[in-house]
C-alpha cells in the first residue's frame, strides 16, 4: 500500500458543492425513516380518503366539506413536518452527537439548518403535490386564490419549522422532544380548526383557540382555497410570522452546539 | 537484574510546532477544570494527554476544537485560531470525538462522500475506505457496523481533509483488544510521519507504548510532561519494589543505595529507585531481617509478597500526584501477577 497523502495546509473557503451533498443525504435519511414518511405522505392521504368517502359530497352553505378539508390537511402536514419532523430530527442529531460532528466540519453551521429546511420544504411540496393530485382525480381541485393560499401556508410552515427548531435545540433527551412535539402537534392540530371546525366548539373553547398560532393560518388557507377574502387574517398572519422570528432567536440563544458553551 | 521499559519513542521536538495551547483556563461554575494548561505538539508527533476521568482531558480538547470557549489562554493550530472563523479553523485539524455519531441509516460510502464534499482537496474516499478495511461494508448502514468499524470510519472521516493535526478523544475506549490493535494499526498507517496526533486517553499503558511524549493531567493542571522514559529517568523511577507496608519498611528502604522515593497506598509500599535498587533492597531485607524485625514469620510473608518490576506511567502518576491511578470502569490493578496481601495479613 502506498504512503498516505501528505497533509494539506488549511486555506480558503470551500465551494457550495458540499451543501448539495448534505441536502441529498438529509433527504435520503428522511426517506429512510418509515415514521416520517408515513406521517408526511401516507397519513394525510389516508385521512383525506377516509373522510372524503364519509363526507366528501356533503356541503354546508354551498361549500363542500372536502374542499374545506383539503386546505386544513395541507396545514396539518405543515404542523407535522415542523413540530414533529424537524424537532425530532434535530433532537436526535443533537443527542447522538451528529451535530457535534457537523460542528467540527469546515463548513458554516447554517448549512445544516439550510439542509433541514430544504428537505422539509421538499417533502412538504411532495406531500401536497400527491394530495392535490388525488383530490384532482377524486373531487376536483378548487384552489381559487393560489397566491394567497401559498402565503397562508408559508406562514404556517415558518411558524411550525421555527417551533420545531426551538424544540429540537432545547437541552432535552430526544424521547422528551418527541413526546413534547406530539403534544404540541395535537394542540396546534386540534386547537386550530384543522381537525374539527372551531365554530362547532363551545364558546369558551372557540375563544381560547383563537390564540392558537395555527388558527389564522387555517382560516386564511381555507378562505384562500375557496376564493374568499383573507384580509381579516393578514394582521394575524403577520403576528404569526413575527412569532416565528422570535422562536428562531430563542433557539439560537439556547443552542449548545455552536461553540458557545 | 536490569529492568527494561517498553514503549519509548524518540520525541520530535525539533520539528515545527503545529499545535500550541498556552495557559488554557476553564471553569464550570465554581469548579476549575483547567488551570493554566499549556500543550505544544510538533509535526509528526503522537502526543498523549493522559489522566483519569475528570482530569480535564476532554474539556481541553473541546477548547482546542472550538466547541468550548476557554475562560483564558490561547490556542493555535497550524497557524489558525478560533478567531479565523470556524469554517477556516476546522480545516486545521481533524477530530474524533468521544461522544459523537453518525445518522443510523447513513451508509458507509455515503458518509465518506458527504464529508469529502466539505473539502477542496480531500483524500480519495475509495482509497481511504480500502485503507480502513471497510470497502466491503461501503453499503452498510452505520448502525450495523461493529464498535471497531465505527471507530475506524470516524477516524477516516477525521482524516478526509488531510489535516496537519489529528485530535483523538479516547479513541479505543470500549473496544476489545483485537479492535484496539486494528485501530492503532490503521491510525499509524494513515497518519504516516507528517500528521501530528494529540490523543486524550485514560489508558496509561497505551499512551506509554504509542506516544512520543505525554502530558499528565491531574486536577486541571499538567503534573508532568515529556517522553515517558525521560520522565521516569529524571524522577529516578527506573525500578519499583512493591511489598506489604510495615512500620519499619520506610526506614529500611530509604537507606538502600539508589532509593529515590516511596508511596504507601492501601497498606502496600511502593518504593522506587535507580537501576539495581530493587535487588539491593531485597538483599538488605534478607540480610538485615534479624536486626530490624523480630518476627521471622512475618518477614518471610513480606518477602514472599514482594515483587519488582520496571516502572511505567502509573508509577509516575502515583509519585507526582500522591494517589494511585484509577482507570475508569476497572478496578485498580498493577501489572505484577499477584496482589500483595494487605498489611497485617
Amino acid at each position: 500500500m502506498t504512503e498516505p497523502p501528505a497533509p494539506v495546509a488549511p486555506r480558503g473557503r470551500r465551494g457550495p458543492r458540499g451543501l448539495g451533498r448534505l441536502c441529498r443525504v438529509e433527504l435520503l435519511l428522511f426517506l429512510r425513516e418509515p415514521a416520517a414518511v408515513f406521517f408526511t405522505l401516507v397519513f394525510p392521504m389516508a385521512m383525506l380518503l377516509f373522510l372524503g368517502v364519509a363526507y366528501g359530497t356533503e356541503s354546508d352553505g354551498g361549500v363542500r366539506y372536502i374542499d374545506e378539508y383539503v386546505a386544513q390537511i395541507v396545514v396539518t402536514i405543515a404542523i407535522n413536518l415542523g413540530v414533529l419532523g424537524v424537532a425530532v430530527n434535530i433532537a436526535e442529531c443533537r443527542t447522538s452527537g451528529v451535530l457535534r460532528r457537523y460542528r467540527l466540519a469546515p463548513v458554516p453551521m447554517w448549512w445544516f439548518w439550510f439542509s433541514q429546511v430544504a428537505v422539509g420544504l421538499l417533502m412538504f411540496a411532495l406531500a401536497i403535490g400527491a394530495l392535490l393530485a388525488v383530490v384532482a382525480v377524486a373531487y376536483g381541485v378548487v384552489l381559487a386564490s393560489p397566491a394567497q393560499f401559498g402565503l397562508a401556508v408559508v406562514t404556517g410552515l415558518a411558524f411550525t419549522f421555527a417551533a420545531g427548531v426551538l424544540l429540537g435545540s432545547l437541552d432535552l433527551p430526544a424521547r422528551s422532544v418527541q413526546i413534547t412535539g406530539t403534544g404540541l402537534f395535537f394542540v396546534l392540530f386540534l386547537g386550530s380548526g384543522a381537525a374539527v371546525p372551531r365554530d362547532s366548539f363551545p364558546g369558551w373553547l372557540e375563544k381560547l383557540t383563537a390564540v392558537n398560532p395555527m388558527t389564522p393560518v387555517v382560516d386564511a388557507a381555507v378562505d384562500a382555497y375557496l376564493g374568499r377574502s383573507m384580509v381579516a387574517e393578514l394582521p394575524w398572519l403577520a403576528l404569526v410570522l413575527a412569532g416565528a422570528g422570535v422562536l428562531v432567536l430563542i433557539a439560537r440563544s439556547k443552542s449548545t452546539w455552536e461553540g458557545n458553551r | 537484574m536490569t529492568v527494561t521499559r517498553k514503549g519509548s519513542h524518540p520525541a520530535r521536538t525539533g520539528a515545527p510546532v503545529v499545535l500550541e495551547a498556552a495557559a488554557l483556563r476553564k471553569n464550570y461554575g465554581d469548579r476549575a477544570v483547567l488551570t493554566g494548561v499549556s500543550v505544544r505538539v510538533h509535526e509528526g508527533e503522537i502526543v498523549g494527554l493522559v489522566g483519569p476521568n475528570g482530569a480535564g482531558k476532554t474539556t481541553f480538547l473541546e477548547c482546542v476544537e472550538g466547541i468550548r470557549r476557554p475562560d483564558g489562554g490561547t490556542v493555535s493550530v497550524a497557524g489558525l485560531s478560533r478567531s479565523d472563523g470556524p469554517a477556516a479553523y476546522h480545516l486545521a485539524f481533524g477530530a474524533q470525538l468521544q461522544e459523537s455519531s453518525l445518522a443510523e441509516r447513513l451508509r458507509v460510502a455515503e458518509a465518506m462522500e458527504l464529508f469529502a464534499g466539505f473539502y477542496d482537496d480531500p483524500w480519495d474516499p475509495e482509497d481511504l475506505l480500502e485503507r480502513i478495511g471497510l470497502t466491503e461494508h461501503r453499503r452498510v448502514f452505520y448502525r450495523r457496523l461493529s464498535g471497531g468499524q465505527k471507530r475506524r470510519l470516524t477516524l477516516a472521516l477525521a482524516l478526509l481533509g488531510r489535516p496537519p493535526v489529528l485530535l483523538l478523544d479516547e479513541p479505543t475506549t470500549g473496544l476489545d483488544p483485537h479492535a484496539r490493535l486494528e485501530l492503532w494499526g490503521v491510525l499509524e498507517q494513515l497518519t504516516g510521519t507528517r500528521t501530528a496526533v494529540l490523543l486524550a486517553t485514560h489508558d496509561l499503558h497505551e499512551a506509554q507504548s504509542r506516544c512520543h511524549r505525554v502530558y499528565v493531567l491531574d486536577g486541571g493542571r499538567i503534573a508532568a510532561e515529556g517522553p515517558v522514559t525521560e520522565l521516569l529517568d529524571a524522577a529516578g523511577l527506573t525500578t519499583r519494589l512493591r511489598l506489604p507496608d510495615r512500620p519499619w519498611t520506610q526506614g529500611l528502604l530509604s537507606g538502600v543505595p539508589g532509593w529515590t522515593t516511596s508511596r504507601v497506598v492501601a497498606g502496600t509500599h511502593y518504593a522506587y529507585g535507580e537501576d539495581g535498587f530493587a535487588e539491593k533492597a531485597l538483599a538488605a531485607l534478607r540480610a538485615g531481617a534479624g536486626a530490624v524485625h523480630g518476627d521471622p514469620v512475618d518477614l518471610r510473608h513480606v518477602l514472599a509478597a514482594a515483587s519488582t518490576g520496571p516502572t511505567d506511567l502509573e508509577d509516575l502518576y502515583l509519585t507526582r500526584t500522591g494517589t494511585p491511578y484509577e482507570p475508569p470502569h476497572a478496578p485498580h490493578r498493577r501489572r505484577e501477577s499477584a496482589e500483595p496481601p494487605a498489611a497485617g495479613d
